[in-house]
């Protein structure tokens, strides 16, 4: 998922990953940090074990900077979106806030999938109901529905095409009305059947996206067919909470006032013998429009609110919570599954010529970009995508820590090879002399600062950089997704994965395939026709290990390629307050797990 | 001999000559001895004139006992954390959050701040007082036209209208066909657009006494165009108000620059701005103070300096208005 950032840049929220390192996995990378490359952290590295037993009741509130993508679940496809998606819906597989692990949740069991791989067979809970005003059963139509309205133009799901266009029947493109999709069958009340055209290796671990949470046909038809769906305003939930609404189901400027507030409140239907969700609070409040993650931060400490929710603490706050042993104890890092990267634009000069992006991965100075994010606290060194959290699941298999195809001393770049590179170009004296270029980036830190070391560093090779500062969301929703206006360098850039598969990392953002003309994550614009077949094999490799092989070489072609050139691998630092129960999501980046936390007994 | 005590009389009675003729003297010399008198209002002029030598010798300085302006020396932040450290015999005012030097961006800072006051005052003076005279001059339709423009333009909230035009010119190629590029350009437009229309109105006051005048109608009856009555008879006449308002101003539009690179529309990064810099100090300025105080120190220091020479010049110009 991209990674929208937790404000101020975060990654592009798109990939959630299901980050699936176990806490001991976890300690053995926290251990290793801590050398120049290393991402030792201060303060809690491994992700808690959330608190079992507690009492329920009480409020607990979430501080973020930033507001939803959407608020309907079938179109989220954002970090900080799933931490509502989730509390307040259930899709087939989910996680449990520590693990990467899909589980079932309104699954019965987890799928099974046929022997050639085209047919996979999941059984829904019974008794699983939707919040008023439709108050009745879930069934497995209303998961068929909610997939298929995935493909509607009034919908235009972000991921749809790329996990479920290989479904019978799943139309190449958007369609006007909510397609009938022949290869999702509904044989029983509580039985879904899934037919593919071709085997998928990642097909399984897709059931755990939002889109598959259900949504009843009769009730959200008729928001379906308008220009743009408002079924998100008037969404019912089946997880323990839902969105505070009216009696008529609308959540709007009720229960969600969109860049304010969004308020969960207990879903009176949700029946806790059918989910392993504790939802022990009674009211979770999302206060947004946090700009200043100082204040944010500050708010938390004092307990005038209980964690942060899409924005990281700052560098200097991190500092003066590590020095203090009390607050340290709330504070954790957790590893996000992906990377930040800086993506050149390969669709036009001069990044078309591989020998200048290559300079361009020369001379970098990882080490001054990591020290804009808070420094090794922040995370390890990237050599390439898929992040040490996958590590035998596909981490290994592309080399490791040590597949670097760009070395430098300490990871703060190497001119001379720079130069080398640009001298290959075409360039006299290794100096580039060609247009000045252009890169747009956050107009507030970190991603300012980001975007001030690129510059400095391109430079010192004689590339002059004009910045665009412009808001997170500008950068992204004008420039950086939308190819024809996109600048050469989009320097605030990464990834999270969708699910714990390497595939999630790379498929979306660099198959030429998935090069779209608006919401485009593939931002580099990378069209290879070998990574694009290799790619395209890999997606159907349905034995495990031979996919995290075959996709680990597909990190080492594409990293080599310096289309975008990864620089961390990182941690989402997230601090609690002192009267509730930590639970940040391991799966999701370090978001806190509304549904896992509780307000302390002496505070509720 | 004079005293410090510069009273008419006094100086009349010390200065008669041998024939007990009191000597005259040029406007300029009165206004000269008022002005050296105020000691303020000289220490003020001290600090500008040391100011203009430190923008324009920066590079000098820099080279000497700093580091490249917009060079970055991550080494120089904490190791741990990424955060920037203080004062020291390398960084004599510490570094920024990307390591860059807070003594040479202070400086370089200078630079832009003069560079936007007084080309932007410059512009704005010169179209004020422009079109301040053709309204005042020529009343009837073209005053009627000028007033309006002037009373829709005051009608908008400074800041606001600042904002919306940076704000517009910020993106891709500027404004008007790219004429108005992002940065240092849009900046002086910016507060081109607003301030004129205050000198404007003044200018538009004083040439409507002026052109009732005596002198005025001679030189009409000699056969004098109007041009040459505006520029001749009429504008001489509004040095005055010129040179005060304009010395008045300028630490406004230092002002408004800052203000216009705080809220990130001004200056565009790498190039140093006291404004930006104090944007960017402002949420760490607990933790690092240094990165604050020196560029809000600068910017108080030059805007108080431009305010009290303004002042005495006012002063000196027209001691009916001394406090």
């Amino acid at each position: 998922m991209r990674d929208r950032t937790r404000s101020s840049g975060s990654l592009r929220r798109s990939w959630w990953a299901a980050a699936g390192v176990c806490v001991a996995a976890l300690a053995l990378v926290a251990a290793g940090c801590g050398g120049a490359s290393g991402g030792g952290a201060s303060g809690g590295t491994t992700t808690p074990k959330p608190a079992t037993g507690q009492s329920k009741g009480g409020t607990i509130t979430v501080l973020t900077a930033g507001d939803v993508d959407y608020i309907d679940p079938g179109q989220m496809y954002y970090s900080f979106s799933y931490e509502i998606g989730y509390a307040t819906q259930r899709p087939l597989l989910a996680y449990k806030p520590d693990s990467v692990e899909a589980v079932p949740d309104l699954a019965a069991k987890m799928p099974t999938v046929s022997k050639d791989g085209r047919t996979v067979t999941v059984q829904i809970r019974k008794g699983v109901r939707f919040s008023p005003p439709v108050n009745r059963e879930v069934t497995s139509a209303d998961v068929k529905y909610a997939i298929e309205r995935g493909f509607a133009s009034s919908v235009a799901n972000g991921y749809v095409g790329a996990y479920f266009g290989d479904i019978v029947g799943a139309p190449a493109k958007t369609t006007a009305q909510v397609p009938n999709i022949a290869g999702i069958q509904t044989p029983s009340r509580y039985t879904l059947v899934f037919k593919l055209k071709r085997p998928s290796g990642v097909f399984v671990g897709a059931l755990g996206m939002p889109i598959t949470a259900p949504v009843p046909r009769e009730y959200a038809q008729k928001f379906d067919t308008k220009t743009q769906s408002t079924y998100g305003m008037h969404q019912v939930a089946t997880g323990p909470y839902m969105i505070r609404a009216n009696k008529a189901g609308s959540i709007n400027g009720v229960g969600y006032t969109p860049n304010r507030r969004i308020v969960l409140v207990r879903n009176p239907n949700w029946n806790p013998n059918t989910s392993w969700r504790p939802a022990y609070a009674d009211q979770i409040v999302f206060k947004e429009g946090f700009q200043d993650p100082t204040v944010m931060t500050r708010q938390i400490l004092s307990a005038a609110a209980d964690v942060n929710g899409d924005t990281p603490p700052p560098p200097a706050e991190l500092r003066a919570i590590s020095s203090n042993p009390e607050q340290k104890q709330r504070l954790f890092f957790t590893p996000t599954g992906g990377s930040r990267y800086i993506a050149l634009n390969t669709a036009k000069p001069p990044f078309d010529n591989r020998f200048v992006r290559m300079a361009v991965a020369y001379a970098l100075d990882r080490n001054a970009l990591r020290l804009t994010r808070g420094g090794p606290i922040d995370g390890r060194i990237a050599t390439h995508f898929i992040d040490p959290s996958f590590g035998d699941k596909g981490f290994e298999q592309a080399g490791g820590f040590g597949f670097d195809p760009f070395p430098s001393k300490n990871h703060s770049g190497d001119l001379a090879r720079a130069k080398e590179m640009l001298k290959k170009a075409g360039f006299a004296n290794g100096v580039y002399r060609g247009p000045r270029l252009t890169q747009v980036a956050d107009n507030t830190p970190p991603g300012s600062e980001t975007a001030k070391v690129v510059a400095a560093n391109l430079a010192k090779i004689g590339m002059k950089v004009r910045t665009i500062s412009v808001t997170h969301a500008t950068m992204y929703t004008r420039f950086c997704n939308v190819p024809k206006n996109q600048p050469n360098i989009c320097p605030n850039v990464g990834w999270l994965p969708d699910f714990h598969e390497p595939q999630t990392i790379l498929d979306v953002t660099f198959n030429g395939k998935n090069i779209v003309p608006v919401n485009n994550s593939n931002w580099p614009q990378l069209n290879d026709p070998k990574i694009n077949a290799a790619m395209g094999r890999a997606e159907t490799i349905l034995d495990p290990e031979k996919r995290y092989e075959a996709w680990g070489k597909i990190d080492q072609m594409v990293t080599k390629t310096a289309a975008a050139i990864p620089w961390i691998w990182e941690n989402f630092p997230s601090v609690y307050s002192a009267r509730v129960t930590p639970a940040p999501e391991l799966w999701n980046g370090g978001g806190p797990d509304v549904t896992f936390m509780a307000v302390k007994s002496e505070q509720s | 001999m004079t005293t410090a005590f510069d009273d008419s009389a006094t100086v009349a009675a010390a200065r008669r000559d041998a024939a007990g003729v009191l000597p005259a003297r040029t406007p300029w010399q009165l206004f000269s001895r008022r002005l050296r008198d105020d000691k303020v209002a000289l220490a003020a002029g001290a600090f500008i004139v040391f100011l203009v030598l430190v923008a324009l010798f920066a590079p000098l300085i820099v080279r000497a006992v700093a580091h490249p302006p917009n060079a970055q020396y991550p080494e120089a932040l904490d190791p741990q954390f990424g955060t920037p450290t203080g004062p020291s015999s390398e960084f004599l005012f510490g570094v920024d959050t990307v390591g860059e030097d807070v003594f040479s961006r202070v400086l370089y800072g200078a630079r832009v701040s003069l560079e936007v006051a007084l080309v932007a005052t410059a512009v704005s003076v010169a179209i004020g007082v422009l079109l301040g005279m053709l309204a005042g001059y020529y009343r009837g339709a073209t005053d009627t036209v000028i007033s309006r423009v002037i009373d829709v333009t005051l009608a908008f909230p400074v800041l606001l209208l600042a904002l919306g035009i940076a704000s517009s010119c910020s993106l891709g190629n500027g404004c008007a066909g790219g004429l108005v590029k992002p940065g240092l350009t849009t900046v002086i437009v910016a507060i081109v657009v607003i301030n004129w229309t205050y000198i404007g109105r003044i200018i538009r006051g004083q040439v409507l006494s002026l052109r009732e005048k005596e002198f005025v109608e001679a030189a009409r009856a000699a056969g004098a165009t109007d041009r040459t009555i505006l520029f001749r008879e009429i504008l001489p006449n509004l040095v005055a108000p010129i040179v005060v308002y304009s010395t008045l101003v300028i630490p406004q539009n230092i002002l408004l620059e800052a203000a216009l690179s705080f809220l990130g529309v001004g200056i565009n990064p790498p190039q140093a701005s006291w404004g930006a810099m104090l944007a960017e100090a402002t949420p760490i300025f607990n933790t690092a103070w240094w990165f604050f105080v020196f560029p809000g120190a600068a910017l108080l220091l030059t805007v108080l300096a431009f305010n009290l020479l303004g002042d005495g010049v006012r002063d000196a110009l027209d001691p009916r208005t001394a406090g």
